[in-house]
């Protein structure tokens, strides 16, 4: 077995490491999205190359939408879906323990909404856990936990700014649709618009 | 600041040197990446602060679920910095190895390899880089480097055993 200095293999094994295509696509959309919403904090960067991959990312964006293109992961929900059941998975620690919404709204400063409590939730037997920052297809959302006080099963509630650019196409309660379910690893996703949010629900698994 | 893909890809191999595993990495970073986006104002140093989120974030995380233990990134001991330096630099492993000796080494001690290897730092930049004492960056090679003599034997061993006198 061939022996190389071990700086140099370390530093080879980690340079080999490297991020998917559609994880770097992710991360990027992810910088783009806060870049475009305004802050008069922020400090204005004046950079081209953000503007104009920006620009870029719009004209793909149009592209996609005017041809129905289904990308590589298929339709808009079942990526949504994907998302969910992946990151609902993870059981990522939460950020803010309580049992209230109001608790909730004044933790999550940074959306562009205010989180809400959905009318398709009202009188569930369910208690709200906490939550903690996300993402959904690259936008800030709120992760929230719930259990369901029978079963006592936790299931994840995201809740995200809608908007026709990024999620055109899903059912609005407000015109009387209802929630669409999809499946990812044998996990069920219902997802819906309400009040200009959008949401995302993990379902407990009937037996 | 926008962070272009090789940044990322950084940020990414940083990330993978603490977590020993891609799919935790990719986590760590996405997790680091929606803070520091929330900032209301950009760090002078918006990379070195980067890093220092995703530190901040792998330790709350693995805190929070107990699988760090919890002397891992605080211990101190005295060992010679000299001894120390050298006996990584003359250090020779084969390609295969080093994929389990990565499994096998703590956290701690990969990111330290990654600073080292990856950045090319001394041990006092790695030290001021963890915001340490350079004792504490000593004793974590120290005791790496008889780890994994003990563990991987022979195979490992050679080029490390010799130590300035």
């Amino acid at each position: 077995m061939k022996h190389r200095n071990f700086k140099t293999t370390v530093k080879s094994h980690l340079q080999d490491q490297s991020l998917s295509q559609q994880q770097l696509e992710e991360l990027m959309a992810m910088q783009q999205q806060a870049g475009s919403q305004p802050s008069a904090n922020k400090q204005a960067s004046g950079n081209r190359y953000a503007i104009a991959a920006s620009f870029a990312f719009l004209l793909v964006l149009s592209g996609l939408l005017l041809f129905n293109f289904q990308g590589p992961q298929g339709k808009l929900d079942v990526r949504i879906g994907n998302e969910v059941v992946g990151n609902h998975i993870k059981l990522k620690p939460l950020e803010v323990h309580t049992g209230d919404m109001q608790s909730i709204r004044q933790y999550f400063t940074e959306l562009d909404f205010s989180p809400i409590e959905s009318q398709l939730l009202a009188g569930t037997n369910t208690t709200l856990l906490g939550g903690r920052y996300c993402s959904i297809q690259g936008v800030t959302a709120a992760q929230l936990r719930v259990k369901d006080n029978q079963t006592g099963e936790v299931q994840s509630l995201y809740q995200t700014v809608y908007s026709d650019e990024q999620f055109a196409g899903l059912p609005r309660l407000e015109e009387g649709a209802r929630p669409v379910t999809v499946y990812a690893k044998g996990i069920a996703v219902d997802i819906w618009v309400e009040k200009g949010v959008l949401f995302a629900m993990t379902k407990a698994q009937k037996p | 600041m926008t962070f272009d893909e090789e940044v990322l890809q950084q940020f990414y191999r940083y990330s993978y040197a603490l977590t020993g595993e891609s799919q935790s990495a990719y986590d760590l970073l996405q997790s680091a990446l929606e803070k520091y986006l929330r900032l209301k104002t950009v760090p002078d140093y918006p990379m070195a602060y980067m890093k220092r989120m995703i530190r901040n974030q792998f330790i709350d995380e693995y805190r929070r679920a107990k699988n760090l233990p919890m002397d891992e990134f605080d211990e101190t001991q005295d060992v010679p910095q000299q001894a120390v330096e050298r006996t990584l630099e003359r250090a020779a492993i084969s390609a295969d190895l080093v994929r389990q000796v990565f499994a096998y080494l703590s956290p701690a001690e990969r990111e330290i390899l990654y600073f080292w290897a990856v950045e090319g730092m001394t041990t006092i930049q790695i030290a001021e880089q963890l915001q340490m004492p350079k004792g504490t960056v000593l004793s974590r090679i120290h005791r790496m480097r008889l780890r994994l003599q003990a563990h991987f034997g022979e195979d490992y061993s050679d080029g490390m055993m010799e130590v300035a006198s």
